[in-house]
């Protein structure tokens, strides 16, 4: 920086700064308050006195949240789901992009319109419930990995990435004696790297998040994901207006402690991937 | 080009319209997991409920901490009544599962329905579940309490049952009733106000000694305010059962000119800065902040809520109390409050196609029954409970186990299984009443009829198109309500205005409204007859 600053530039470089750090806060802030109240007493809480620092600390909460064994359960569920979700999601929507992306598979338009269609006009929860059921999917792991396979809005982000790979690999691939599996996973998957990438954390996120499928086609509560016993604990363990079971309800602090503890994971590994997804917002607009 | 595209999308949607067809019109979904009979280990006992050991899978909701299917309860259920029971709980987003399912006609052998479920009605006519009015002569517990508790009657459809109701049989009774500082009655030299007159003096002593202070809070705006309020000051909020007008009679409150009194006392407490400000705004949260914290004095709302604001109180202030106030009486001479409704009249429906009705139907009565009522509140007795002078006590050693969690009455409920919250159709809340701060049976005991108390009570059975009806009109005429209420309270616009909003109210169907409600009330009482 050899160049001196001027006033003018000086100044708006303050209030830029100035801005950034009031929006920093407005964003942390919030997070930081479900750790205090947590880690708070619960009459404090309810007194209004946890504002900046916690009052009366103590891990009361956390302990009964962990007491309850489906916690543990659900968490491990819902890495298995993330894990296996996402593989069978990647694997799923890579074998649905690379034919599409051939210019000499037969009827491609046609198979792209049809495939469209179903991102447009979806069959509803019913006609879907029923499905899941007649196949025999209900209360098994596969009616949260399978019906999901494949988003078709990804899907068409890496047709179009699949694309961009030039004619001429596959063409010299082929007069190697390379087949269309070999091609995919020994050229196109290598190559498409960022946009696997992508896929992945896109597919993992919606997983880790996603609690509507197991609502309706689990049955046992061993099969729950962690957002559901989340779900169950912050919604519908709230005051109601008309509720005459208020002297139940669950106490804040726990349902703060449940919210903790469920994005923990995700705040910690955050930092680390947040510039894929900078990055993933890029793949896939249009080239062409 | 075009031409071939839109035929692709046409042949498309075709092929979709024909899949879901199919899918519907096959009416051969499976049956998952029905009453199969459970292989017979013991033998048919004599004294048991049913001869045959059966299995029922029953769907419910479940709470936090989950509840405790294994518990030793549900053998000894099994034990009485060699019926093996198959709990399928589910945590959350319950009313959409339970919504899936029915539409899909995939029930189990039974099933909760939530009250007030819309779809309910519709299936019942449908003929997906099993009428229980051809199993009368099963059902001797049931039929006893429906010839005294009427309220059951509101969960038939076209006058005939279908499902088994939760039912109330005691409760730890609370409402939303007069809560003040009793504390700053004394302090001031007041006596307990005795009329809503009385009522506006003492808050008003209570602003001159503490002008900082909000004497009056409530939560979730004008709707919760006037819920209590408007029945104690001798109207209603919206439709409601008055007790008082012709033996009782649905009214839309809002609609009467004898609403405008208690506007003009809220209005009278607002304009002299004695109810809280913010009542349209405040959250629950922020009415419990104002009140553990002391900067509020009185609520009318749910008494339970005093227990914990006592206990926030006791760390500042060991002198501050909050009290029950007997009801006050209002100008027309009545004393009258709103209590939380007896009954929760969930449905459980057995499906039309469970293997067993007979049993099942049996079964579900026994649990009305005198000792299912006991096992399904209290646990085993002898482990879990002893009977004392005819009377169930739970055992020093269970409440000791559960004493130190956060939250007893819950993790003692759903360990052992039983109760509302786990699996009780006629619900006993003494277990409640013996976990919880001594000041709720207290007042528990004041929320009786003879103080001036009245259930708040269920809307009658409306026909299909009664609904549809309803639907449209009670849209047009709540948030016509909703706009203008604030605005009379505050004093945006003047109350000589009222009598024009009565009009309006009427003109957008407010009396039609009434009239399909008391139809639907006659037909009821006509046919419990």
């Amino acid at each position: 920086m050899g160049k001196r600053m001027t006033l003018g530039s000086f100044s708006f470089d303050a209030v830029i700064y100035i801005l950034l750090t009031a929006m920093m806060f407005a964003f942390l802030y919030p997070l930081y308050y479900i750790g205090i109240i947590s880690v708070s007493d619960g009459i404090s809480v309810m007194r209004g006195d946890v504002k900046w620092f916690p009052v009366g600390w103590n891990w009361e909460a956390y302990r009964t949240v962990l007491a309850n064994p489906l916690v543990l359960t659900s968490y491990g569920n819902t890495l298995l789901y993330t894990g296996l979700g996402t593989f069978v999601n990647v694997v799923a929507t890579a074998l649905c992009a690379y034919p599409l992306s051939r210019s000499r598979l037969y009827g491609r338009k046609v198979f792209t319109v049809l495939i469209i269609i179903t991102m447009l006009v979806h069959g509803g929860m019913i006609p879907t419930y029923i499905v899941v059921n007649s196949l025999g999917l209900l209360n098994s792991i596969w009616a949260i990995i399978i019906p999901p396979a494949i988003n078709v809005w990804y899907m068409i982000i890496m047709r179009t990435f699949f694309q961009n790979i030039p004619n001429e690999i596959h063409e010299s691939a082929f007069m190697d004696g390379a087949n269309d599996l070999v091609i995919l996973w020994r050229l196109v998957l290598p190559l498409s790297l960022p946009v696997i990438a992508t896929m992945v954390m896109f597919y993992a996120v919606w997983h880790w998040n996603s609690f509507f499928p197991a609502t309706i086609y689990l049955h046992e509560n061993k099969l729950y994901p962690v957002q559901v016993i989340l779900r169950s604990m912050v919604i519908d363990g709230s005051v109601q207006a008309d509720s005459s079971r208020d002297l139940t309800t669950i106490v804040t602090s726990m349902k703060y402690a449940m919210i903790m503890i469920t994005i923990l994971p995700i705040i910690c590994v955050y930092p680390f991937i947040q510039k894929y997804f900078v990055k993933g917002a890029m793949v896939g607009s249009l080239k062409g | 080009m075009k031409t071939k595209s839109w035929l692709a999308v046409l042949s498309c949607t075709s092929l979709l319209v024909l899949a879901a067809c199919s899918g519907n019109s096959g009416d051969s979904v499976p049956p998952g997991k029905s009453s199969a009979v459970a292989p017979q280990t013991e033998g048919s006992k004599g004294n048991k409920l049913l001869d045959k050991p059966i299995t029922i899978h029953v769907l419910s909701t479940d709470t936090s901490p989950p509840v405790n299917t294994k518990s030793p309860v549900f053998d000894y259920i099994f034990e009485r009544t060699n019926v093996r029971l198959d709990l399928e709980l589910a945590a959350t987003n319950y009313a959409q599962r339970a919504q899936t399912i029915v539409a899909t006609n995939s029930l189990p052998d039974v099933m909760k329905i939530p009250n007030g479920s819309p779809y309910f009605a519709e299936a019942a006519k449908n003929g997906l579940f099993l009428p229980l009015d051809d199993y009368m002569a099963d059902l001797p517990n049931l039929s006893k309490i429906m010839k005294q508790d009427k309220e059951i009657e509101k969960n038939k459809v076209d006058g005939k049952l279908y499902s088994f109701p939760v039912l109330g049989q005691w409760k730890l009774q609370l409402a939303q009733a007069p809560m003040m500082r009793v504390d700053l009655l004394q302090e001031l030299g007041l006596s307990v106000p005795k009329t809503f007159n009385e009522l506006y003096q003492v808050l008003k002593k209570m602003k001159e000694k503490y002008p900082d202070s909000i004497p009056f809070t409530s939560r979730e705006g004008a709707k919760n305010l006037l819920r209590p309020l408007a029945f104690a000051l001798g109207s209603g909020n919206r439709m409601y059962f008055d007790p008082a007008i012709d033996g009782g009679k649905y009214v839309y409150g809002q609609a009467h000119p004898e609403f405008k009194a208690v506007l003009e006392y809220v209005h009278k407490l607002y304009a002299e800065k004695l109810l809280d400000p913010d009542y349209a705004v405040n959250t629950g949260d922020q009415m419990k902040e104002k009140l553990s914290a002391g900067k509020a004095f009185f609520y009318y709302d749910n008494n339970s809520f005093g227990v914990n604001f006592n206990t926030a109180l006791l760390a500042s202030n060991p002198k501050a109390k909050f009290d029950l106030l007997p009801l006050m009486q209002n100008d027309r001479g009545q004393t009258r409050n709103w209590m939380y409704a007896k009954d929760w009249l969930h449905h459980f429906v057995i499906s039309a196609k469970a293997k067993n009705p007979k049993e099942i139907v049996k079964f579900f009565d026994w649990l009305y029954s005198d000792e299912g009522t006991l096992i399904t509140n209290y646990g085993i007795e002898g482990k879990h409970f002893k009977m004392v002078g005819g009377k169930p006590v739970i055992e020093e050693s269970v409440i000791k186990e559960f004493a130190n969690t956060k939250d007893p009455y819950r993790y003692m409920q759903n360990t052992l299984g039983v109760g509302f919250l786990a699996f009780s159709l006629n619900v006993d809340e003494h277990p409640m009443a013996v976990v919880s701060p001594p000041e709720l049976s207290k007042w528990a005991e004041q929320i009786v009829p003879d103080k001036g108390y009245v259930y708040e009570l269920f809307d009658p059975p409306f026909t299909s198109a009664e609904s549809a009806k309803l639907k449209t009109l009670q849209s047009k005429v709540d948030t016509l309500v909703d706009q203008e209420m604030d605005k009379f309270i505050i004093g945006t616009r003047p109350l000589s205005d009222y009598d024009k909003f009565i009009q309006q109210l009427k003109d957008s169907g407010a009396l039609e409204i009434e009239k399909i409600y008391n139809d639907a009330y006659v037909r009821l009482m006509q046919q419990s007859k």
